[in-house]
């Protein structure tokens, strides 16, 4: 059978049963749930089936109406959307039926009808014709913004099948709303949207940030209200409670709680898709369909001990219990870095890295050094003190030191080496006189010295 | 609103495309080419018929399902358009006149978003039917594959972008979250996700607030460390979806977002930013709806061009929108 003879005869067969249907009452979850399982089924034009286990899926190849469709289950757009929406009557969906095309939808009124848009709601539907009304497209409206980005089921065309996904569609399609639908049960449902912390982001793929211990540092999580109930506080009902607690029950290791009102978050009451002003999603104020937990109600202070640390919490209403994903954040309480320090501050974070000795201090670089000396010359009044070697003076012209004392120059002394001891005064750099005198500078003077010095004890000793 | 100077529109009437502010007839002659203009010009514009042969494009209107244009395309730094002609099952490289230059082939219909590789090549993205990313060497030969669905993805139709970073290849989901999957070449990694579009090393967000004026920040990548706010825009009146944020070259960043217009028409609203948020140009674009979908179709190039990609029945339009 040609599948154009076969949509034509489809909807052929079914007219006497469209004409005295009546769809049966049906919530909008219960519409959701019944396209839910045709995802992954083939295109089939001009017909309406799948199975909910998922198996004999089908296949379509070629461009509609001149396509081929092999297997026993598929659908086209109007298919699908006659079928979740149970139009004009209940039926099974292993039933292939195609009662209506994109023409009856887009510009009839049988069991559904036409309206605003903005007013779109899950399970509502959008459809197109087009200018010539030869062709033409429906999609089931699942969440999202009704004129942006919207999560929808749809029979696509041969080459996809049936597929759930997040697109925009163009004005060029008005919303449709199908007659009978009762009342929804209260639905509580939540997506993190974000997160973030004041920490220092961390380069590892499972950990969020880092922390030196005992740190001080804050978070916060950020949701969407994702079911059709009001979030709110204090009050009761479904959604009349909600809390942000830990995963475990017990206190968080990082924040010192166990729970957090949702009076504290950034928005008291947090409505849903379904209750919020069409169009008008918006962030965290009151009203708005998002919340920010954090920072300030989520101020932490990293523990002592070095490791990891998972700060996890979820959504919890006083009535339904536990709802939304389980959102954590991985945090790294940090070993201070020492590496090769012995003493001072690591530098990531500052904590010590232990203490240097008596007659030490510490270097820069981290490494105990001696203790910068304290020259001692005690009655000399020239020449290096004999503990650091730091000059004790210096003596007047027509002078030359020995052992401390400035005496006259004799004429043999006058132009040796006690002359160019005059000529290099020691220099003492930073403040500390003992590591300067092993620069080349005292390397100048202290030899000539010795030498002098030397030739003075054997000059003595000659003498006795 | 501005004066009709400042304005660039286009219709769909009668079966005459008009684009760039003159009737086209559909030829898929360029009006003028994209390399050597001079500063004083109009903007350059490029129609693609419908068809099969060089230089035109698939537009699948099917009796009943989701009419597709080219999904999505890149301007390459010499003025080339690299155009996902995905009915066709090709990608054509077309010069600035829209003369062929050469095709790849696609294993299939369904890929929906494309990106050029750093060291040449590009990656497509199937997030609907195979829900896998495959990389093209320069000659078309598929190089590797990676699924799209893992960690932070955990649904193929949640994507809604691939982007090309020095870090590697990232899928938005969402329009809010983008999970790095790979390598520039195509080797997986371990996925990490930002929340918000990779630039230079930090993340750049884009907010619809409550006033309906979009806020942007630039944040540092990984983590959420407080973000730096460059720009809140419109500078009245409000918007209703954010369509784009892009990363392009000479240190610009295009945000666009559409909001409704009179008689059924859309405005779209395109701003330049330099990385300081100082607005560096404005564009409002009246747009006549067609249900043709484009993935994405707004682009900008290495030079800091914006380009918009627009499609009814008969053929589609790129178009230069800026400067």
């Amino acid at each position: 059978m040609r599948p154009a003879v076969g949509f034509g005869l489809s909807v052929w067969l079914v007219l006497s049963r469209v004409a005295a249907a009546a769809p049966p009452p049906m919530s909008r979850t219960e519409i959701l749930d019944r396209a839910r399982p045709a995802v992954g089924y083939s295109y089939w034009w001009g017909h309406g089936c799948w199975r909910e286990d998922g198996q004999d899926k089908g296949s379509c190849s070629g461009s509609c109406p001149d396509c081929t469709h092999t297997g026993n289950y598929g659908a086209d757009c109007s298919g699908f959307v006659a079928k979740v929406w149970q139009v004009p009557e209940a039926s099974d969906v292993t039933e292939d039926l195609h009662p209506y095309s994109t023409r009856e939808f887009r510009y009839s009124e049988i069991h559904w009808t036409r309206i605003d848009r903005s007013d779109l709601q899950p399970a509502d539907a959008l459809v197109y014709r087009n200018s010539a009304n030869t062709a033409g497209h429906i999609v089931l409206y699942e969440s999202g913004d009704p004129w942006g980005a919207m999560w929808l089921y749809e029979a696509r065309g041969c080459s996809y099948g049936i597929v759930h996904n997040e697109r925009s569609l163009s004005s060029s399609y008005v919303a449709i709303r199908r007659d009978a639908l009762v009342a929804e049960q209260p639905v509580l449902e939540a997506e993190l949207l974000d997160f973030g912390s004041d920490a220092t982001p961390a380069a590892a793929p499972d950990v969020d940030y880092w922390v030196c211990p005992d740190a001080s540092f804050s978070f916060w999580f950020e949701f969407r209200n994702e079911g059709n109930t009001v979030w709110r506080s204090g009050q009761s009902g479904v959604g009349g409670d909600v809390w942000l607690v830990t995963e475990s029950g017990g206190t968080d290791a990082l924040v010192g709680k166990d729970r957090i009102s949702l009076a504290d978050s950034s928005n008291p009451e947090v409505r849903s898709d379904s209750t919020n002003p069409p169009g008008e999603e918006c962030n965290d104020a009151p009203g708005c369909i998002r919340t920010v937990f954090g920072p300030d109600a989520l101020r932490a202070r990293a523990p002592s001990e070095p490791g990891v640390y998972v700060s996890a919490w979820q959504l919890e209403d006083g009535e339904a219990g536990r709802f939304g994903p389980v959102v954590q954040l991985a945090v790294e309480v940090r070993s201070p870095d020492c590496a090769d320090r012995e003493c001072g501050p690591d530098p990531v974070c500052g904590v010590s890295c232990g203490e240097c000795g008596a007659g030490e201090v510490c270097s820069e670089a981290g490494r105990c050094v001696p203790e910068a000396c304290e020259p001692d010359c005690g009655g000399r009044e020239c020449g290096p003190d004999p503990v650091c070697g730091v000059s004790c003076g210096e003596c007047g012209a027509g002078e030359v030191c020995s052992e401390g004392r400035c005496l006259p120059v004799s004429g043999r002394d006058a132009g040796g080496q006690d002359g160019a001891q005059a000529r290099h005064p020691v220099t003492v750099r930073g403040g500390c006189g003992c590591r300067s005198g092993y620069g080349p500078d005292a390397v100048v003077w202290t030899l000539p010295l010795l030498l002098l010095l030397s030739w003075r004890r054997m000059r003595r000793a000659a003498r006795k | 609103m501005p004066g009709r100077s400042a304005m660039f529109a286009w219709m769909a009437a009668a079966g005459t495309f008009l684009a760039c502010g003159r009737p086209t007839g559909g030829t898929g002659s360029a009006s003028m080419g994209l390399q050597g203009a001079p500063e004083a010009r109009e903007p350059w514009c490029l129609v693609l018929p419908k068809g099969r042969g060089p230089g035109q494009v698939g537009l699948h209107v099917p009796r009943e399902g989701a009419p597709e244009a080219p999904m999505a395309f890149v301007v390459d730094g010499q003025g080339h358009v690299i155009l996902l002609d995905q009915v066709n099952e090709r990608v054509q490289l077309l010069d600035g006149e829209g003369t062929l230059l050469k095709a790849w082939p696609l294993p299939s219909p369904t890929f929906q978003d494309l990106a050029l590789l750093p060291k040449g090549g590009m990656v497509v993205l199937d997030r609907l039917a195979a829900r896998r990313l495959l990389f093209l060497d320069e000659d078309g030969a598929v190089v590797s594959g990676l699924p799209v669905e893992g960690p932070y993805v955990p649904e193929g139709g949640g994507v809604t972008g691939l982007f090309v970073t020095r870090e590697g290849v990232w899928l938005e989901v969402e329009h809010r979250a983008s999970v790095l999957v790979a390598k520039p070449e195509g080797r997986p990694v371990p996925r990490r996700r930002v929340f918000g579009r990779p630039l230079h090393g930090r993340v750049l967000r884009a907010r619809l607030l409550a006033d309906g004026r979009i806020q942007v920040t630039l944040g540092q990548m990984w983590g959420a460390a407080p973000a730096r706010r460059l720009a809140l825009l419109p500078e009245s009146g409000r918007v209703r979806e954010v369509v784009a944020l892009e990363a392009c070259g000479r240190g610009r960043i295009l945000l666009a977002a559409k909001r409704p217009a009179v008689e059924g028409l859309e405005e779209l609203l395109v701003w330049v930013l330099d990385l300081e948020g100082r607005l560096v140009g404005r564009r409002v674009l009246e747009l006549q709806p067609t249900a043709l979908e484009v993935f994405r179709p707004l682009r900008c190039d290495e030079r800091g061009r914006v380009f918009l990609l627009t499609a009814d029945e008969e053929a589609a339009s790129l178009e230069e929108v800026w400067p």
